[in-house]
């Protein structure tokens, strides 16, 4: 099965996914969608050869025939909570194949509409050209709105949890989420995926964040699902004056994970944040690829991705910062660090700065490398074997990341998974 | 520093003429306009070549017209029309150059006015030189002295002539034919450019090096460098170019291929100057060069030095493929662009042998509203074990109407590989100026002083001769231009 017979197959089942969303056909969000349907005519899976794909490609997820789904499934409550997070507070928002399933009491200030529960939901703009954003927009059911007012401190975590059901085939789900934080908001989301059964899972996410003046937002990406769960997700974020947000994604398992993060400084005195840490085995493969556009003057842009790569693993980044020629006053960094651990692991790096304004400190860093073996030396000599010597040396370097995130009750499960696929037991 | 101190200097910088834009009066002959299978014909037959050079040339000429001109670069220029160059202009030939005497006097004076060292009192600064004119081989300086030591220094066409078993095994070793669209031009059609062969454990007597000049209207240059390092050899090599104002813009895709066996080391050494326009962004060389080197046996050493200053648009990436073990891969920089000027330049370093070593120092200066580009892979083969890499790409904005960018590709496919990349951008900090300005120097000289700073890794990597050239190359790209 070629991406391009995947991709014709795909549009043959639009009528029937049309026919499935029994009579809303008529409001704007299914109008909407049928002309990405219709434009899914001109567009291509990205091969090799495009630029932006260069070292990823999903041939091997989309031969496995993952079949787009059109509706909710059933959630098993107690199989989610079995695999859900303990010890951690969190008001959840569940999303079942990527349709809203059910969600707890909202705090005060925080709003929820979506297309499922009769709301009239505007999508924000979207990227005509990138095919995934097209299937996206064409093939999805539901459509989630979260709004914090203005002014509103949100206490707990938001979750939103998408739980993928390929217990009997593989699957293809889109999910579509807006988020809107008002003025002088603060609020942290996390958000996961979850797949229950053997199949081959994809979703395809598509966010937008909107945050407007003075506001704080935390954004938590926690990607943890399984060998044969892939995803492929877009987010945009627009900041407003004076407003700080941080994306802290942590990519522990899957099959094929691309993300892509942009964010765009619109008003000065943003800052924008950018931490992640990739911990890949046996096929895995994750592509991260970030943008930050420094609009206008006196933002600041920070960002760190760390990588260990070990088995037949591939690990990506394409971090590219653009500063604008009114951009002035601009601080940005960038680092990506890794660490190569198996003679079969591979990492491609393509750290990138685009600068078209003279004032500005902007800086890049990457590297490649192994454990020091002076390090290891230090720890042997202590009376370490050389397997826990190793794992407390990767665990160090990738608890950096774990640190920087904000949710002091989620390290615990951080540690615990980055231990479990490490294989060591740090107790 | 007041905006209007800075809108004056900038404008001195800008006013800042080209001084090699004066054209000569030379006798020459042309290949007529156009380029197809006769032009090929028509260049090989005025190079008496032999038949199996021909069909190298139409070979290559044969993958070009299959091949589309590529169009990634972050460069825009206006498309090239290939039919309207020509692909062969020489100055008439008189009788064959024995001595300096009988070389045309205008022609003299063309590289007098250069600063070339011809004359042999100037050889006596230990230069050997092979002046290119356009396209062809002009004279080669001290080449009986080189004899001596067993090194053969011509111009390439004498080498097909002289020493076809080497060319014959050594050309396109390294850029095939079908390398990329302009290697494949430039090997259907390219005119003349220097052979070098240095034996077996000898290191070459003296420094050589390569003028290149551009005098005819509506020419293109192609000139093809091939150097030779045996085994155990040294040669340090010295490339300079100018060209003059014109208002059209004139193409140059050269190749430049080095092959370093086991314990060689080659050192290139290049300050481009090719005329880079006027201040509105008219005329100027297009500079689409391939250069590559290959560390072909153990222990062996390739260094690119660049000082990029001129052409309207820069596009090249000397390379170095890193096979032998122990190999070691060098690339130091500095580019520099002002006005409408567009660079889009780096390096690759390919690590296929074992403990490989490269190291990659990369300055870009960016002023008016030109844009500097550096674009780089570095790339560890799953063979390549304990490769090593450092790489660093410093850009300077001077003025908030120019752009910096980095591109690095890194590409790790063994673990035991170590790579550093770092880059920076920024300006000329205010506190330096002002420390500068406090001591008594104007803005000018302060800026001067803080780029040759900045430059400096690179600058010492040059040889002597070169490196004071280089200097002053900076000083007028960029005189008194204050960030």
């Amino acid at each position: 099965m070629t991406p391009k017979e995947y991709k014709d197959q795909l549009i043959g089942q639009y009528t029937e996914f049309k026919a499935a969303q029994n009579g809303r056909a008529n409001s704007d969000f299914q109008k909407q969608g049928e002309q990405f349907a219709q434009s899914l005519g001109q567009l291509d899976f990205p091969t090799k050869r495009h630029e932006e794909w260069k070292y990823t490609t999903l041939d091997r997820v989309l031969k496995k025939w993952p079949k787009p789904v059109f509706k909710s499934a059933p959630i098993d409550h107690f199989w989610l909570a079995q695999n859900g997070i303990s010890g951690i507070q969190t008001v959840k928002v569940i999303l079942a194949n990527g349709i809203l399933d059910r969600f707890d009491k909202l705090p005060a200030g925080v709003t929820l509409e979506a297309y499922s529960l009769g709301n009239q939901v505007e999508v924000a703009p979207t990227d005509a050209t990138d095919i995934f954003e097209n299937i996206n927009r064409a093939f999805a059911v539901d459509s989630i709105k979260i709004k914090v007012a203005a002014n509103t401190v949100v206490p707990i975590p938001i979750k939103i949890v998408n739980v993928l059901d390929a217990t009997h085939e593989a699957v293809f789900a889109q999910r579509n989420v807006e988020i809107e934080v008002g003025k002088n908001a603060e609020v942290t989301f996390i958000e996961r995926q979850i797949t229950k059964g053997p199949n081959t899972s994809l979703a395809n996410g598509l966010t937008h964040i909107k945050v407007d003046n003075n506001a704080q937002v935390k954004h938590l990406v926690l990607q943890n699902d399984g060998d044969n769960a892939s995803q492929v997700n877009r987010t945009y974020v627009d900041q407003n004056r004076d407003s700080v947000y941080s994306n802290y994604v942590f990519s522990l398992s899957g099959e094929v994970i691309r993300n892509n993060l942009r964010i765009s400084l619109n008003a000065e005195n943003t800052v924008g944040n950018m931490y992640g840490l990739y911990l890949l085995d046996g096929k895995e493969h994750v592509d991260n690829h970030t943008v930050v556009d420094h609009r206008l003057p006196n933002c600041e842009s920070n960002e760190l991705y760390k990588g260990v790569l070990n088995g037949y693993s591939t690990g990506v980044f394409n971090g590219k910062i653009f500063v604008r020629q009114d951009a002035q006053k601009t601080n940005a960094y960038q680092q990506n660090r890794n660490l190569l651990i198996s003679d079969h692991a591979t990492i491609n790096t393509k750290p990138q700065l685009e600068i078209w304004a003279d004032d500005v400190k902007c800086s890049h860093g990457c590297t490649v490398g192994q454990l020091d073996e002076e390090q290891l030396f230090y720890l042997r000599s202590r009376g370490i074997d050389t397997n826990s010597a190793r794992a407390l040396m990767i665990y160090a370097f990738a608890s950096e990341i774990v640190e920087k995130q904000p949710v002091e009750a989620l390290k615990e499960y951080l540690f615990n998974a980055i231990s479990k696929k490490l294989a060591f037991n740090l107790e | 520093m007041s905006g209007r101190d800075n809108d004056k200097i900038l404008d001195e910088v800008t006013s800042s003429e080209y001084k090699y834009g004066f054209t000569s009066n030379i006798e020459q002959e042309f290949a007529p306009v156009g380029l197809d299978e006769s032009t090929i014909r028509f260049i090989s037959a005025k190079k008496n070549e032999p038949e199996w050079m021909l069909n190298w040339r139409l070979e290559a000429f044969k993958k070009w017209q299959q091949m589309k001109e590529p169009e990634w670069s972050n460069v825009k220029y206006p498309k090239i029309d290939y039919q309207s160059i020509s692909y062969y202009a020489a100055p008439k030939p008189k009788e064959k150059l024995g001595s300096l005497d009988e070389v045309d006097p205008e022609l003299l004076d063309t590289f007098n006015k250069l600063g070339i060292p011809l004359e042999e009192q100037k050889i006596l600064a230990g230069v050997a030189v092979d002046a290119v004119i356009d396209s062809v081989s002009v004279k080669t300086t001290y080449k009986e002295k080189l004899a001596e030591a067993g090194v053969i220094f011509c111009s390439i066409s004498e080498a097909v002539q002289n020493h076809p078993d080497l060319i014959k095994k050594y050309l396109g070793m390294v850029v095939p034919t079908n390398d990329n669209f302009f290697a494949a031009l430039n090997s259907a059609v390219f005119s003349d450019g220097s052979f070098v062969y240095i034996p077996k454990n000898t290191r070459c007597p003296m420094e050589l090096s390569t003028y290149f000049r551009i005098n005819a209207q509506n020419t293109g240059q192609f000139e093809r460098t091939l150097i030779v390092a045996d085994e155990g050899a040294y040669v340090s090599y010295l490339e300079g170019c100018t060209a003059p104002m014109r208002d059209e813009n004139q193409l140059h895709a050269a190749v430049v291929e080095l092959v370093a066996l086991g314990d060689a080391e080659i050192k290139y050494s290049t300050v481009q100057n090719w005329y880079p326009g006027d201040k509105e962004g008219k005329g100027g060389i297009y500079n689409f060069v391939t250069k590559r080197g290959i560390c072909k046996g153990p222990n062996s050493k390739i260094s690119w030095t660049q000082v990029e200053t001129g052409s309207a648009v820069t596009w090249k990436y000397p390379s170095v493929l890193l096979t032998g073990d122990n190999s070691i891969g060098e690339f130091y920089s500095v580019a520099v662009t002002n006005n409408h000027q567009q660079a889009d330049t780096g390096t690759k370093m390919i690590h296929i042998g074992k403990n490989t070593k490269s190291r990659i120092v990369s300055k870009g200066i960016s002023a008016g509203v030109s844009q500097n580009s550096y674009r780089g892979l570095v790339r560890v083969m799953n063979r390549a074990e304990n490769a090593k890499n450092f790489s660093q790409c410093d850009s300077l904005l001077i003025g908030d109407k120019c752009g910096a960018h980095t591109f690095p590709y890194i590409e790790i496919d063994n673990k035991t590989a170590n790579v550093e990349h770092e880059a920076t951008t920024s300006k000329i900090g205010e506190d330096i100026m002002f420390y500068c300005q406090q001591r008594g120097l104007d803005p000018e000289e302060a800026t001067a002083m803080i780029v040759n700073g900045f430059s400096r890794e690179v600058l010492d990597k040059l040889p002597m001769e070169f490196a004071v050239e280089a200097k002053k190359l900076l000083a007028i790209s960029l005189e008194g231009s204050v960030g």
